[in-house]
């Protein structure tokens, strides 16, 4: 490995062309970058765990420090260096790194509300020392989250005592911290009595149960809290102030974790098309091939929009709701293609592949499922669009 | 560049395409007296962008697209000439003429004098200047009846000079450019559809307030959107793969979008008195120029998989920043 002398480093923040052609260098000479390309597990645990390993090196080599600011360590630059890091790795047909998702979507809302926090565990989420999960939804809010139910009632010491559920979160089987969306209003605040807490994993009172997806990994878990205590500097952003922490994610969620997303399947397809090539493949998929490839370019041209807005300090309104649908669709129909390209493997195996990549091609299936689903299904995207962005009368809802 | 100078150009444009709407119109007394060489100049791909918005928007049929083709190829050809030779629909974006035969497309009637450009050995193009009185021209039977688009055919005479390149960047400011105008068009069904659906009652209530129109409407909205960020990109970097895909989805859109609005304004919408259907039509006849979005689809089948070499992914064509 190379050192990267302090003038490069400067030079990488400064000028992204360059960092992009660094980039591409160290990625094209480094020996792991092959096995990676391909690396293909049997659970969730192992296949996080070997991302783990892979930000380790990148973080060594400091590519994904850049865009990332130094107070939560790294080496400053913008959301634009995050895209270049992403567009970087899909033209390596790199996987990207799980930790990345919750990354994206956690990291911002720590150090625009909580820095002291980012400063002292974001450089440990960049080098892959730990991850976080997102504990918003529960049993009884889902796409109505503002009727959430999880309390966190002040102890009197300072503190706070949380008690309740939270359900579907990602990552939550190995994350090592929670962000948690609670209530400290009264039970009919909605969204103004919410507030946002950074919590512990292993705090008494938190139990974490797997939950088992139909692929057989466990890729979500629920979380209970029963009397977990929190001190106040836990609290994400002001006291009563959790919706707008939520809303100021969700930015991120549509914008650099969408922008993701896209590049994430520009290597399906690229791999995919590998796999054709060296098979052989009859027109009516080539032409289907063309038109998913250009569903994610479309998809991909929206987010860029986005993440440059994003990187300009700009605040997105409900036009992101725009690019979720359109890269939540991307996603869905990429894996379409793979399941029916790739039948023989996906429904009976193949000799020649190994049981592991099979088995990780039917788990993204499943988990692509979960794309029109998870932080806000399509159905409320469709509904913040034809509220906000086509003005159509408000919707009639069932009495 | 959204200074107030630019908005009053874009009012001035959108005032001439809509006066000049219902007949062929070659555009230059119209733009010189803007002073259109020094907007140009000024902007040079806003205004190029600004006139194929206001064609889709006012269903005005102009030279612009002949105007932008030569302009890639003025460096091949001597001489001024007044339209080109279109590929011929489902030809995809190669020309039909030979070193024997003109086939094609003229947009408007055929007169004055025509460039030909010419498919040769090897996927080369030549380009040559033939007089429209050595052809023979007759107007199409199109699927949208207003549209006036001529076939010609007949012999070729005269100088050929290589073009390959600059036909290429033709093509992708063809793309461009017809892209542009699809996505104008679809943009408006898009309004008209969300008008009726906030306007239209039933139940007692504007069924606009409907899920399933208010979800079908969302999506549609979606599609056009993603097509007219993926042709920003493209007026943004060039390139001509991103022009390509870039008018692919823009015709996909449209197809998209007009069912949806075909469904949300019911019967209405399937008639003559109504206008949604000029714009559904105008929008299968744009899109059929320099491929399809299904021909686009096959052609790009066939240079993704043609092209690859083992280990290299798929070719970038947006990029962030």
């Amino acid at each position: 490995m190379v050192d990267v002398t302090d003038a490069q480093r400067s030079a990488y923040v400064s000028q992204r062309a360059a960092y992009r052609q660094g980039l591409r260098r160290y990625l094209a000479d480094e020996a792991w970058v092959g096995q990676a390309r391909s690396a293909a597990f049997r659970s969730s645990e192992e296949a996080i765990a070997h991302d783990a390993t892979i930000l380790s090196r990148l973080h060594d080599a400091g590519w994904n420090r850049y865009g990332w600011p130094q107070s939560g360590g790294g080496f400053g630059g913008s959301e634009l260096h995050r895209a270049t890091y992403y567009e970087e790795l899909a033209a390596a047909m790199l996987p990207i790194p799980a930790q990345c998702w919750s990354l994206e979507v956690l990291g911002p809302a720590l150090l625009k509300f909580a820095p002291a926090l980012a400063a002292e565990y974001l450089p440990r989420y960049l080098r892959g020392a730990e991850w976080w999960a997102q504990g918003f939804s529960e049993p009884e809010a889902g796409s109505d989250l503002a009727a959430l139910r999880t309390r966190a009632s002040d102890d009197d010491a300072g503190g706070f005592v949380i008690n309740g559920q939270k359900i579907w979160t990602s990552q939550g089987p190995t994350a090592s911290r929670l962000l948690v969306l609670a209530r400290t209003g009264s039970p009919e605040s909605r969204h103004r009595g919410l507030t946002m807490f950074l919590v512990d994993v292993d705090t008494p009172g938190v139990t974490v149960r797997p939950i088992m997806l139909a692929s057989g990994r466990r890729e979500l878990a629920e979380v209970f809290f029963d009397d977990v205590r929190v001190p106040r500097e836990r609290i994400v952003g002001e006291l009563g102030g959790g919706w707008s922490v939520a809303m100021f994610l969700m930015q991120y969620e549509r914008g650099m974790y969408g922008y993701g997303v896209t590049t994430k399947l520009l290597t399906l397809l690229s791999r995919l098309r590998e796999t054709m090539a060296r098979n052989g493949s009859e027109s009516a998929d080539r032409e289907r091939f063309a038109h998913v490839y250009t569903s994610v370019l479309s998809a991909q041209a929206r987010s860029a929009i986005t993440v440059r807005k994003l990187a300009d300090g700009g605040t997105l309104g409900p036009e992101s709701s725009i690019d979720k649908l359109l890269f939540t669709r991307a996603e869905k129909e990429v894996n379409d293609l793979i399941l029916d390209i790739q039948r023989q493997q996906m429904l009976i195996g193949m000799d020649d592949v190994d049981a592991a990549e099979a088995d990780t091609s039917r788990a993204e299936w499943w988990y692509s499922r979960a794309a029109t689903i998870m932080g806000g299904t399509v159905e409320i995207q469709r509904g913040i669009v034809a509220d906000h962005i086509l003005g159509l009368p408000k919707e009639v809802r069932a009495q | 560049m959204t200074d107030d100078s630019w908005s009053m150009i874009e009012e001035a444009v959108f005032r001439i395409f809509d006066e000049i709407a219902g007949k062929h119109t070659a555009i230059a007394p119209q733009l010189s007296e803007l002073g259109w060489s020094d907007i140009e100049t000024e902007y040079p791909i806003e205004a190029c962008e600004l006139l194929f918005r206001a064609q889709g928007r006012s269903l005005a049929q102009t030279d612009c697209l002949d105007r932008v083709i030569l302009a890639e190829l003025a460096g091949a050809l001597g001489d001024p000439v007044d339209a080109v030779v279109m590929p011929a629909i489902g030809n995809r974006c190669q020309p039909a003429s030979d070193a024997e035969q003109v086939r094609g497309v003229v947009l408007g009637p055929l007169q004055g004098r025509v460039m030909v450009p010419v498919t040769g050995p090897g996927a080369t193009v030549a380009v040559g200047i033939v007089d429209a009185d050595s052809l023979h021209g007759q107007r199409l039977d199109t699927f949208d009846p207003t549209v006036h688009w001529t076939r010609v055919n007949g012999p070729q005479h005269g100088e050929f000079v290589d073009a390959s390149e600059a036909w290429n960047r033709a093509v992708a400011a063809a793309h461009r450019a017809l892209g542009t105008e699809l996505i104008a068009i679809t943009e408006q069904i898009l309004a008209i559809a969300v008008d009726h659906a906030k306007t239209r009652v039933q139940f007692g209530t504007p069924i606009g307030s409907f899920q399933s129109p208010r979800h079908a409407l969302a999506e549609a909205c979606a599609a056009l959107e993603g097509a007219r960020a993926l042709m920003g990109e493209s007026w943004r970097y060039g390139g001509q793969l991103s022009a390509q895909v870039a008018k692919t989805a823009a015709g996909r859109a449209h197809r998209t979008v007009s069912d949806t609005a075909l469904q949300v304004l019911g019967a209405i919408g399937l008639t003559a008195e109504h206008q949604l259907h000029r714009y559904v039509r105008r929008g299968f006849q744009i899109d059929s120029l320099f491929g399809s979005y299904h021909e686009l689809e096959t052609l790009l089948g066939e240079q993704l998989f043609n092209a690859h070499t083992p280990g290299e992914a798929l070719p970038a064509i947006v990029a962030c920043g």
